[in-house]
């Protein structure tokens, strides 16, 4: 009896009543919406989704982001004034104390390192961009929205990327993939909501360390953390059952397993017993889904000619965004895409162009391909690192070289499809790509925007953790940047 | 799951089960649930692994190439004085338990 009375115990009041305002909440929403959006997050395997607010212009999101933090004012933020500053030292009233990283704040010199490279016009909104590095890129400059005046606190890598893709950079927040996972919830039953995609670069001399941390679910239910496909071998380990086990049996044993938590459940009532039981039920499909989603022996010759033949090799980054390319096509709400070396501290020159070769075709691929399936219009996708890189040379500076450090005043990031306005330039920053002048960009207003593009208002979308109202901008102050939205 | 570790682990365990003495359908269960969930089974809780137990073991007496395969996974060797398809129905009831919620995270 003792045992009974102190299970009863361990229900707790939160998880009682925030079952039971799912419950109606859920019901009031599809009631009042009233669209294919909140049925269906009725009929989520939790039925834990929320749902949109409003209706969404994007249904899913393909993020590439290009960890190292890309030179900005190589590739998108034209400073032709620089020419004339070249070796020379970085003015005091631009820095403006700035603190900078231990890898040059102990140099005797800023001296600045114009970029070594052409830079020209593309399509009717005259975006200036690297003239040798992203041709393809180029031709499709009126479709994208271009965001030249980016700014985050952090400065290192790690915390950096944490608040790109968390809204802080202490880790342990919900990502923005599990933020649309947990409001848009699923649309195909078979596949993950939410996918991670690392990408193997060409050049892999300055790689930052990537982990699960950075697509971790949070306070969010386990369900909503990206799940990490290899690229190499099969693309989920142990997907595939131990030799003597056929499918029927495997069935069996999760069936078996499903009614023994469900009963842990009824008893305990943890919400994370809820997530394990989908998890099985979710490997199981799988089993089935996956190979046939990484079989790309179907795709045609057209294929092929888009993202170039790369994409063939497991691992590039051409074949993770076709592989995001066929996630989404059936259903996955968010592939995040990460590819590696952008972090240029030296040798600008010798880094940067395989940097770009590795993306700019494929990028080029994805968004024709999207259009040629009709899935233009409601995909997002989102192009950027975690912060910019310096007008002045770390290191050894000539004409045709020179290493750049970590930024965070000022960076380009650029999104497309989704609703957003594209040919849009927007925000501006000093000659030296040092300082913002105009329309700056925080992070936590990009997480703003891109909520709003999803359907939610980032004041509202919230999940009580701990007594408080979990939000991806948190305690920031932030706001949708209209502009950017079609 | 399917790790082979995993899968090892839980042909260990069945064997544990089945070779301690005078075991019987109840016993090896229990001995299982002691070891894995540090209690005893409940009530409700023994019919739905008796049913997996029945269903796996009429299996893999039908199979037994299958219950070879099963029980050869990993790097221990499977006790030779255990009938194959005995063990493999209870490496998979092992199997179940051990992804129980209550095992992995409690």
């Amino acid at each position: 009896m003792k045992a009974f009375n102190e299970s009863q115990l361990l229900e707790t009041r939160r998880h009682f009543f925030t079952r039971g305002k799912n419950l109606l909440g859920g019901a009031a929403l599809a009631s009042l919406i009233g669209d294919g959006f909140a049925q269906q997050a009725l009929a989520s395997a939790s039925g834990r989704t929320p749902g949109p607010q409003f209706p969404p212009k994007a249904k899913r999101v393909i993020y590439l982001h290009m960890v190292g933090g890309p030179s900005q004012m190589d590739l998108f933020d034209y400073k032709p004034e620089m020419m004339k500053w070249y070796d020379k030292d970085l003015p005091d009233s631009v820095r403006q104390g700035q603190r900078l990283t231990t890898m040059t704040s102990g140099q005797t010199r800023f001296p600045i390192a114009p970029s070594k490279y052409k830079f020209e016009q593309r399509g009717k909104c005259g975006m200036w961009m690297n003239a040798d590095l992203l041709p393809n890129l180029g031709n499709v400059a009126d479709d994208i929205c271009w965001m030249r005046s980016l700014h985050t606190e952090a400065i290192n890598h790690e915390p950096a990327i944490c608040a790109m893709q968390t809204g802080n950079q202490i880790t342990g927040r919900p990502c923005l993939g599990s933020w649309a996972s947990y409001g848009l919830g699923s649309s195909n039953e078979n596949l993950p909501t939410f996918v991670v995609l690392v990408a193997t670069p060409t050049n892999r001399e300055q790689e930052q360390s990537i982990s699960a941390r950075l697509w971790s679910s949070g306070y969010l239910p386990g369900e909503h953390a990206g799940v990490s496909f290899r690229s190499s071998g099969d693309p989920i380990l142990y997907i595939n059952n131990p030799p003597g086990v056929p499918d029927s049996i495997r069935k069996r044993t999760i069936e078996g397993l499903n009614a023994l938590n469900e009963i842990n459940y009824k008893t305990v009532g943890d919400p994370e017993t809820q997530t394990r039981i989908h998890q099985y039920e979710m490997a199981f499909r799988m089993q089935a889904s996956v190979p046939e989603l990484t079989d790309l022996s179907k795709e045609t010759e057209a294929t092929w000619n888009l993202y170039g033949d790369e994409a063939k090799k497991p691992g590039t980054f051409a074949n993770t965004v076709l592989m995001a390319r066929r996630l989404t096509e059936r259903g996955v709400r968010f592939v995040q895409i990460y590819h590696n070396n952008w972090d240029n501290h030296s040798n600008v020159a010798g880094r940067l162009p395989s940097q770009c070769r590795d993306v700019d075709r494929p990028i080029y691929g994805l968004i024709n391909d999207l259009k040629s399936r009709g899935m233009f219009e409601d995909t997002l996708i989102i192009w950027g690192g975690e912060f910019g890189r310096t007008i002045y040379s770390q290191g050894g500076l000539t004409k045709e070289n020179y290493g750049r450090d970590h930024h965070p005043r000022c960076f380009t990031m650029w999104m497309e499809g989704g609703g957003t306005k594209g040919g849009t330039i927007y925000g501006e920053t000093d000659d030296f790509s040092y300082n913002i002048v105009n329309d700056p960009i925080h992070i936590s207003d990009f997480h703003a925007t891109v909520l709003k593009l999803l359907g939610f208002d980032f004041d509202r979308f919230s999940y009580k953790y701990q007594g408080l109202d979990g939000k991806l901008t948190g305690i920031n102050p932030a706001k949708v940047i209209r502009e950017l939205i079609a | 799951m399917n790790d082979p570790q995993f899968v090892e682990a839980a042909r260990n365990l069945a064997q544990k089960a089945l070779l301690s003495p005078g075991s019987n359908d109840e016993k090896s269960m229990n001995f299982i649930a002691s070891r894995a969930l540090c209690r005893p089974l409940k009530d409700i809780e023994k019919p739905v692994i008796l049913a997996s137990l029945k269903d796996l073991r009429d299996f893999y007496n039908s199979k037994v190439d299958d219950a070879k395969a099963l029980i050869a996974v990993g790097e221990s060797k499977a006790d030779a004085s255990l009938n194959p398809a005995t063990l493999a129905a209870w490496t998979m009831v092992c199997n179940q338990i051990m992804n129980l919620d209550e095992v992995l995270s409690k």
